[in-house]
């Protein structure tokens, strides 16, 4: 009798792990970027040559392995990372799986250098094909270096499915992006083909940012910082006019690492719905700490996915971060600042100085404990970070605005100098050395929608019975999440009653929504809750609904004002939440500068 | 095809198409009427698929046809011209001049052959029906008509007949999920299978067939032709489609033991209920009720308003209860009633409140509470 069950070979179990982890050059970057992170390296650099097809080299200068470690290190499942089973419930490093570097070797011609520091000399090994085929001694500078070259050379299929060169170079960039965000601490230097594609030094958050993603978006985003006894968030969110069409700049890291997960995302847009409008996306920065017990991140070999115990609690805590921010509208204070600056009064030269040795001294304070990745030492990195939100340069001109604004709890629009009405449709204001547009509907509306939503929460909910019971069937996952929060759907004005199996009985419903669709709002919101453990589906609605009556219920199209009306309308404004936008996501007001104005000109 | 027409015959004529002809449709032919002369006689038709009116004026004909031309300016055209008569004829590619006295119209038809087809009417089978009737009927239901077009089965109002013996008990019915109005009428003959099984009039059909009956009293002429209801009024024909749906068991949601029930002056509680819902939430308009022997207090709050309470002394012997009610809904039926005390039939604040008439049996509403 033949046996037709067979336990693989280990090459072929790790060409097997390797088609889940390494899928493209930039997996691989990004495995043996952990591997250096988690060997607490300062120092990293990446090199890639044909988009990483014909070389990936990275260099760190972490810990370093000594020749047994490192000879053991190609093994699969071999890992200095975890010891126990209940490591697992409690991982504070990058990787943990054991699989990275086998995986990597069986598809590619692999060196690797390793030195620790009190050793006097390296070795090397080098791998073909995941087959060790020598092992020598190197002298080297302490760390480690691994060199990929020819990837994927056995495995002609993946090799075929690679794009050009130029592609998978930027996504190689990409991904050191976003590596490079998660530990501004941290030197990271990126060559492709030899030209220095990313090189940033140590330092706090902020300049980090300004550095990866642009001075655009430096200079437009705001410290976030939330703690509560369950989570911690910190990082940098983008005021709404940053935006972009696809969700390419949120960058959100959980414990230090990247994830793309559907639950903070949403927490993420739930937050931004008011400011923003539909399709767009905010540029965002988060860290979220959270005790390891409760997050699962063995959810899939990228790690890219994540599982949170509490996952409705997460998704609130992570958008009253953001929230806390957003409502206070803090870029309304801040000028446009490239635009701004040249026409502010310079800082004296000592003022700079004094500012360039704080940022040394930041420098210095952040520079990292040797084992991080820790979410405590990652938060306390970036609490350096937050303490000093901008790019130190501008820092000290934003101080010197906050001392002319008028002290006395007088809110930004009131503080406006009114010059009048422009169409009977915009109110022109000036702000010291910048014309203010306003957009008077827009600016009504968001005052008017915010009274409303505290007349309909301060209220309570009018619950309209139905005369005909509407039933609803449900799937087994959507009934679960139903009963899971049938209390809270009962709170919010749904009155539902099991008619046995999955079927519902919708026997009365939120009165604001009688005349609309109240059952799809209901489905949605089951559906919402079965995915994300929250929803905020009938909060929507209701907003939607309240934003129509808002927007009918204000001055609209041509309507003159007279100078007291506008006094009233900008002191509104000051009261009132988000008042940057109105609440479909339209900005209310715009400014222009003295310069652009000079500019027009031809002036300078 | 070429007529004379007086000017108020025409405009007459037109006037009463114009809730017919679509504002904004697809095909632009819906937008226009049909006009066909056959001998001394102008046929006006105008239809957006789902009702549809043709009717007939006198005319002298000098040369028959038919042609079709936008309802809306036409109507426009003739009510500016002068006490005159009008002539009116065609051209080539579907051309028409109007003349009267010394202006001069030429206007872009379309062709008749597109303009959909409106069936012919024979007059057997036909139930009589006195106008006056009908319009009680409809006034009295047809508030509670439901707006919202997905529950396409409550955008109109139900009309059933139930044969007892000699009489026959015709019902009209409207709901939209939240409340419901019936009127029940009994009449002599028999009224055939269709009424017997019950059909749904659409919402706009029923507001022309009220049209029919705001004039002077008269007979009209209800029949059926495959799935649309034919309505007959002297010269004046309206068709339309029935909806194609199923009625809710209306007769399931109208309580049956609600014990406690209370009498008041239908004029006092119309008026209070307007003064209250001055302060009720825009949205809900909710009202709530505290009834007791002596009296019923109305009241209602909105935090960003304020509060407004009125006492109205009632006739009632069962325990105190309150209920909250969209003051719509009992504005609504207050409005229509027309009788000096109307019946509050309660049970309890979450079950259906049933109002009907003091001296009259034939009207009954019924009125989901809202828990406030």
């Amino acid at each position: 009798m033949t046996q037709r069950i067979r336990i693989l070979p280990e090459n072929l179990t790790n060409k097997i792990a390797a088609g889940e982890v390494v899928e493209r050059p930039a997996s691989v970057v990004k495995e043996l970027l952990e591997n250096a992170l988690d060997a607490g390296a300062t120092d990293i650099v990446v090199e890639i040559e044909g988009g990483g097809k014909r070389l990936i080299r990275i260099t760190d200068n972490g810990c370093g392995m000594s020749r047994d470690d490192a000879l053991l290190a190609l093994e699969r499942h071999a890992t200095s990372k975890i010891l126990t089973e209940s490591d697992l419930e409690g991982i504070a490093t990058l990787g943990f799986r054991g699989e990275a570097l086998p995986s990597i070797a069986s598809v590619s011609r692999f060196t690797m250098a390793s030195r620790e520091t009190d050793n006097i000399e390296g070795s090397e090994i080098y791998a073909e094909g995941g087959k060790i085929r020598e092992v020598k001694a190197c002298g080297m500078a302490s760390g480690t270096i691994v060199t990929i070259r020819n990837l994927f050379f056995n495995t002609p299929a993946r090799l075929k499915f690679l794009k050009s060169p130029e592609t998978e170079a930027g996504h190689v960039g990409d991904l050191v992006t976003r590596i490079a965000l998660s530990r501004p601490d941290v030197r990271f230097t990126y060559l492709s083909d030899g030209k220095t594609v990313i090189k940033v030094s140590p330092g706090g958050l902020a300049s980090r940012v300004s550095d990866l993603l642009g001075k655009g978006i430096g200079n437009s985003v705001y410290p976030v910082e939330y703690d509560d006894d369950y989570l911690r968030v910190d990082g940098l969110v983008s005021s709404p006019d940053c935006c972009r069409s696809a969700p390419s700049h949120v960058y959100t890291f959980i414990n230090g690492r990247f994830v793309r997960d559907k639950v903070v995302q949403h927490a993420v847009m739930a937050a931004y719905r008011p400011v923003l409008e539909q399709g767009r996306y905010p540029v965002v920065i988060l860290f979220v700490g959270i005790d390891a017990g409760e997050v699962d991140v063995n959810v899939h070999p990228t790690k890219h996915e994540i599982r949170f115990r509490q996952q409705g609690r997460a998704h609130d805590a992570i958008c009253a971060a953001v929230e806390s921010i957003l409502r206070r509208t803090p870029w309304i204070r801040e000028p446009l600042p490239a635009a701004a600056s040249p026409a502010l009064p310079r800082p004296s030269a000592s003022e700079q100085r004094v500012a360039e040795v704080r940022d040394l001294l930041v420098s210095y304070g952040s520079m990292p404990p040797a084992r991080s990745g820790d979410f405590r030492n990652r938060g306390a990195a970036s609490e350096n970070g937050a303490a000093r939100p901008e790019p130190a340069a501008i820092a000290p001109l934003r101080a010197g605005i906050d001392l002319n604004e008028p002290a006395e709890g007088g809110g930004y629009f009131s503080s406006l100098t009114v010059i009048g009405q422009f169409q009977a449709q915009y109110i022109l204001c000036q702000d010291r050395e910048a014309l203010v547009i306003i957009d008077q509907h827009a600016a009504h509306e968001r005052v008017a929608f915010e009274r409303l939503k505290r007349e309909f929460s301060a209220g309570g909910v009018a619950v309209q019975k139905l005369l005909f019971p509407e039933t609803l069937e449900f799937t087994f996952a959507e009934e679960a999440a139903l009963r899971e929060s049938l209390e809270e759907i009962c709170r919010l004005g749904f009155d539902l009653e099991s008619f046995g199996g999955r079927t519902w009985l919708l026997k009365g419903s939120p009165q604001l929504l009688a005349g609309h669709d109240h059952v799809s709002t209901l489905r949605d919101m089951v559906c919402e809750l079965q995915e994300m453990g929250k929803s905020r589906k009938l909060a929507e609605a209701v907003d939607e609904l309240l934003s129509t009556i808002a927007c009918h219920s204000v001055v609209r199209g041509v309507h003159a004002l007279t100078v007291p009306e506008i006094r009233a309308l900008l002191l509104q404004m000051d009261a009132t939440n988000f008042a940057g936008s109105c609440p479909h996501g339209r900005p209310v007001f715009r400014k222009i500068t003295l310069s652009e104005i000079e500019r027009m000109f031809k002036r300078t | 095809m070429q007529f004379t027409v007086t000017k108020d015959i025409f405009l007459k004529g037109l006037q009463r198409v114009q809730s017919i002809v679509e504002k904004r449709n697809t095909m632009p032919i819906l937008s226009n009427v049909l006009l066909e002369t056959v001998d001394d006689r102008l046929d006006i038709t105008a239809t957006d698929l789902e009702v549809g009116m043709k009717s007939s004026y006198p005319v002298t004909t000098v040369k028959p046809g038919k042609i079709t031309v936008s309802a809306k300016k036409l109507f426009e055209i003739i009510r500016e011209l002068p006490d005159a008569d009008i002539t009116f004829s065609t051209k080539e590619n579907d051309w028409v001049e109007l003349r009267c006295g010394k202006a001069v119209f030429n206007i872009v038809g379309l062709s008749p052959d597109e303009f959909p087809y409106f069936p012919s009417i024979q007059e057997n089978n036909f139930i009589k029906i006195e106008s006056e009737l009908l319009r009680d009927m409809i006034e009295k239901t047809s508030f509670a008509i439901c707006h919202d077009e997905t529950k396409y089965n409550l955008n109109g109002v139900f009309l059933k007949a139930a044969e007892a013996g000699e009489k026959t008990a015709l019902k009209m019915v409207a709901t939209d999920g939240h409340r419901l109005s019936l009127m029940e009428k009994t009449l002599e003959g028999s009224f055939g299978p269709e009424l017997s099984k019950g059909v749904i009039f659409p919402k706009k059909g029923i507001f022309e067939i009220k049209k029919f009956t705001e004039d002077e009293p008269c007979e009209l002429l209800l029949g059926f032709l495959d799935n649309s209801a034919v309505i007959k009024k002297n010269n004046m024909v309206v068709v339309m489609r029935l909806v194609d749906g199923e009625f809710p068991d209306y007769t399931r949601v109208i309580p049956q033991n609600n014990d406690r029930i209370v009498k008041v002056d239908r004029e006092q509680l119309f008026h209070s209920l307007r003064r209250m819902a001055i302060l009720s939430s825009e949205k809900s308009k909710g009202v709530k009720l505290e009834i007791d022997r002596e009296k019923i207090i109305i009241s209602s709050s909105n935090p960003e308003l304020g509060e407004a309470r009125e006492d109205m002394e009632s006739d009632y012997d069962g325990e105190p209860l309150q209920i909250g009610f969209n003051a719509k809904y009992l504005l609504d039926v207050l409005g229509v009633v027309d009788s000096q005390f109307i019946l509050l039939c309660l049970r309890d604040e979450l079950s259906p409140a049933l109002i009907r008439a003091a001296e009259k049996e034939d009207f009954t509403s019924v009125i989901m509470p809202m828990r406030l």
